[in-house]
């Protein structure tokens, strides 16, 4: 058994394709598999979502959703609608998917606070995407392999945030108002590190979003 | 000379704790054919680790591969849309390194 890197690897895993640049691959009995711990990758890909600048697929609102370790039924609450409206999003796998531009919005603040990146980031990630250039056009979602290895090596466990109180915090903040004003909001209720290595990693552009 | 098969290797002795541990920490590889059922199903890698992490071990299900020389276990569960997924998985073994590779995945 030994690891190789391969310059471009293409992964399904997820229910849509996301390209890993210098993929770690590991090699048994003749079969080479993507050698990469399960949870750092989905955090990895929920990075590039974050940034990606186009409108979102079904598989992409299904694997958010799963991520955050909701059903459909309590997903739906959130957007004041039915599970199977989220159904028929989620159905549409790799099509573009005609969401609301402000359920889109909430989708991916939903996404932003479940990775813990700080508000004051997150309005300046929706504000490109907001003006993003050709927002219906289907594109893949790319990582870099240097990524995972910086995100394994990063503790990642607390920074998994239990979703149940995670939900308060967004109803609390929602009805109060005071949701997206709050500069620190991660540090203030969850005593936790605004993501320093995320915030890093997306202002330096190693994660690379989308193929131009 | 005797006849009949080779005797076959005993099964890992907490199958059901590693399973869950690997599912856990993420630490489990797709093999090639696992990979394609999966997508070909529509079942999500988030759905997999979710059900090795819940599920339940079905012992009646395990299989021994003569080719491979290897123990097969499978685990049941539902998925948090309540679909019910079978995850078939190998253990292995190497330098107390413990890696779970699923092998297929069936939606039921």
């Amino acid at each position: 058994m030994r690891t190789e890197y391969k310059s471009t690897h293409t992964d399904f895993s997820n229910g849509f394709a996301v390209e890993i640049k210098n993929a770690p691959l590991v090699r048994v009995r003749g079969e080479s598999y993507l050698d990469v711990n399960s949870k750092v990758f989905t955090r990895a890909v929920l990075l590039a979502l974050l940034q990606f600048k186009y409108r979102y697929c079904g598989a992409h609102i299904k694997m958010i959703r799963l991520s955050m370790g909701m059903t459909l039924q309590r997903f739906a609450d959130l957007f004041g609608t039915t599970h199977g409206a989220i159904l028929k999003w989620e159905r549409a796998r790799m099509s573009v998917i005609k969401m609301a531009w402000a359920n889109e919005y909430l989708v991916r603040n939903l996404l932003a606070e479940h990775l813990i990146i700080s508000p004051t980031d997150v309005a300046e990630l929706n504000s490109h995407w907001l003006r993003g250039p050709a927002l219906e056009v289907k594109q893949n979602i790319v990582v870099d392999g240097n990524i995972l290895k910086s995100l394994a090596a990063n503790t990642i466990s607390q920074r998994n945030l239990n979703t149940e109180s995670f939900m308060e915090t967004i109803s609390h903040f929602s009805n109060s108002g005071e949701f997206f004003s709050d500069r620190d909001l991660s540090n203030n209720l969850f005593g936790l590190p605004s993501g320093d290595l995320d915030k890093e990693l997306l202002s330096s552009g190693k994660i690379l979003m989308v193929n131009h | 000379m005797k006849s009949g098969r080779a005797k076959r290797p005993p099964k890992h002795p907490d199958i059901l704790g590693t399973v869950r541990r690997c599912g856990k920490a993420g630490t489990f590889l797709l093999k090639i054919h696992g990979a394609e059922r999966q997508e070909e199903r529509l079942v999500s890698r988030k759905e997999i680790e979710y059900v090795l992490e819940n599920g339940s071990w079905e012992k009646s299900r395990d299989r021994y591969s003569e080719v491979e020389k290897k123990w097969s276990y499978a685990f049941k569960g539902r998925t948090l849309d309540s679909d019910l997924i079978r995850v078939v998985v190998s253990i292995e073994v190497r330098n107390d390194n413990e890696k779970v590779y699923v092998i297929t995945v069936v939606v039921l």
